[in-house]
């Protein structure tokens, strides 16, 4: 069944964003055409003394005290204010970018409140609040707790709040694959969209970035110790891990006929998607990458589409010495005898949102098809010579873009590809 | 961290109005019953989405806590956490079933410091 004999096709109406290279669509689409980058030296730590010396923080916003009371929002932004103290940080971004995403489909928030919609949502919870809570546990020895330490902590926040706050009944459920969390989510929104099971679905993807959820990683040795905005360089030869970043991405996707009858104008169609798993490390890519192809195969199997009319893929790749080597031989494998088109990873420059990723990425190359470009992996100067094979543009083009591959990869070997296609009006 | 009790409530009442910290100061040193009323009612409709028109120290003794000034369950567990850390007491979940009015708030919270002294 190709993706034209679905009864109801998915597409893309409205984009919102809170990251590291802007707060909102016009500003993340001028920093990917002139490629500025999100980093900024940050070191999660008072005394300054973290080896983590770069993170692409999110700009205006100040969430970083442990009282909502002292949290500072930008005026522009409306946040019910009964929601604060059950929101964590990411759940602020999230409200915030899901308010634009609305508004960027033609759509009130009131549209929302019914039964053809579906929230599907995906964040690693909050290890900052949830810290704050588990010390006063101790510190009362038990006896006292803050009623609101469950839903503004713990995986599933945006959940609880976001189908509250806009009163959302067709469905409300969460993604928890780590890095494909949101990809995870764009791919079942597919699902419940071409089988009639919503009309609508509100996609979330967020993150905190702050000490407790970043410096973990640094004990993995995952994270990059540079120290300065180029920290972060996909494919390169000198990459030493990623960079952290957080925010929130929010993508409205609903069957082509909702957003017709709406006169709505879809950013891109989603033509299919694929998963696989590696079954191999608990944190580390299977380095042949020979999963993550199947993930591409069932993608283009799903869509019903040739590989060889793929305008370019954007990865997943992290800057991290064996994830990008795995995603190279994954490609190459996908591709074989047919020309490889270009690979572009944008986290040079927007850095590595983790459950984030995936729906923001997907924003960006529904941002990138509708506007006529492809950006570039910036930072990029020696490619490793195990990837030189592929075709790695480092500058944004200007160019028409039919269909794009999008793939994200996890821990637990975790994987998933989704196509985009330009919509058929 | 904050050791004397007004540095904690200080602390605690951290980016609430200034009139709920002068309430609280004002109890500390008076005893007066009515100041306690106004702290506890100021923390009340901090939390409520539609705070009530009038003055707080202007509720009547009969507005219904959850039907006229939209308190929940919720809501309730948040003003006696506030409580509890404010005035070091520990209130049992069964204590809070018969609060409807503001009344009872004022009643219950009045006995239950006054118990702790």
């Amino acid at each position: 069944m190709s993706s034209f004999d679905w009864p109801h096709r998915p597409v893309i109406t409205g984009l919102g964003f809170i990251s590291s290279i802007g707060n909102d669509a016009s500003a993340v689409l001028e920093a990917l055409r002139t490629q500025q980058s999100g980093i900024a030296p940050h070191t999660f730590m008072p005394d300054g003394q973290s080896q983590i010396k770069v993170a692409g923080m999110v700009k205006e916003f100040d969430l970083s005290s442990d009282t909502w009371t002292l949290w500072q929002i930008p005026e522009r932004f409306k946040v019910r204010r009964e929601f604060l103290r059950s929101l964590p940080p990411h759940g602020i971004y999230a409200v915030c970018a899901a308010d634009q995403a609305i508004a960027d489909a033609g759509l009130d928030p009131a549209d929302l409140a019914n039964d053809e919609t579906a929230l599907f949502a995906a964040s690693a919870g909050s290890p900052f609040m949830m810290g704050q809570h588990v010390r006063l546990l101790y510190e009362t020895r038990g006896r006292r707790g803050n009623p609101m330490g469950v839903v503004n902590s713990i995986s599933g926040t945006l959940n609880f709040n976001l189908g509250a706050y806009y009163h959302i009944r067709g469905a409300n459920l969460g993604f928890v694959s780590a890095c494909t969390s949101s990809s995870h989510a764009v791919g079942h929104a597919i699902d419940a969209i071409r089988l009639g099971r919503a009309r609508r679905v509100m996609v979330v993807g967020a993150e905190d970035c702050n000490a407790e959820s970043v410096l973990p990683f640094a004990a993995m040795r995952a994270l990059s110790q540079g120290g300065d905005a180029t920290a972060s360089r996909p494919w390169d030869k000198r990459r030493d891990g990623f960079v952290a970043t957080g925010g929130a991405a929010v993508l409205i996707i609903e069957s082509a006929e909702a957003a017709a009858e709406r006169g709505a104008t879809p950013y891109a169609e989603l033509l299919g998607w694929g998963q696989s798993a590696d079954g191999y490390s608990i944190a580390a890519p299977e380095p042949e990458g020979q999963y993550l192809c199947r993930a591409m195969e069932r993608a283009v199997e799903d869509a019903q589409i040739a590989r060889e009319d793929i305008s370019w893929l954007h990865a997943h790749a992290t800057s991290t010495p064996t994830g990008d080597l795995a995603e190279a031989k994954a490609i190459r494998k996908f591709f074989g005898d047919t020309p490889c088109p270009p690979v572009v990873s944008t986290k040079g420059q927007s850095d590595h949102g983790l459950s984030m990723a995936g729906a923001f990425e997907v924003g960006l190359c529904a941002l990138s098809m509708r506007h006529g470009f492809r950006p570039g992996n910036a930072n990029l100067q020696e490619p490793d010579p195990e990837v030189e094979s592929l075709h790695l543009p480092t500058a944004p083009t200007a160019t028409k873009s039919r269909y794009i591959l999008k793939n994200n990869c996890g821990f637990g070997g975790s994987n998933v590809s989704l196509l985009l296609g330009t919509p058929v009006l | 961290m904050s050791s004397s009790p007004a540095d904690k409530a200080a602390d605690r009442l951290r980016g609430h109005p200034p009139e709920t910290l002068a309430a609280y100061r004002a109890y500390e040193q008076t005893r007066q019953p009515a100041y306690l009323d106004e702290l506890v009612l100021r923390i009340l409709v901090f939390l409520l989405p539609e705070p009530p028109e009038q003055p707080v120290t202007e509720l009547p003794d009969s507005t219904r806590l959850r039907e006229d000034l939209g308190v929940d369950s919720i809501t309730i567990a948040e003003l006696v956490f506030m409580l509890e850390d404010l005035f070091d007491l520990t209130i049992q979940n069964e204590e809070l079933v018969d609060l409807a009015t503001v009344a009872d708030l004022r009643r219950f919270i009045r006995q239950k410091i006054s118990e702790s002294k």
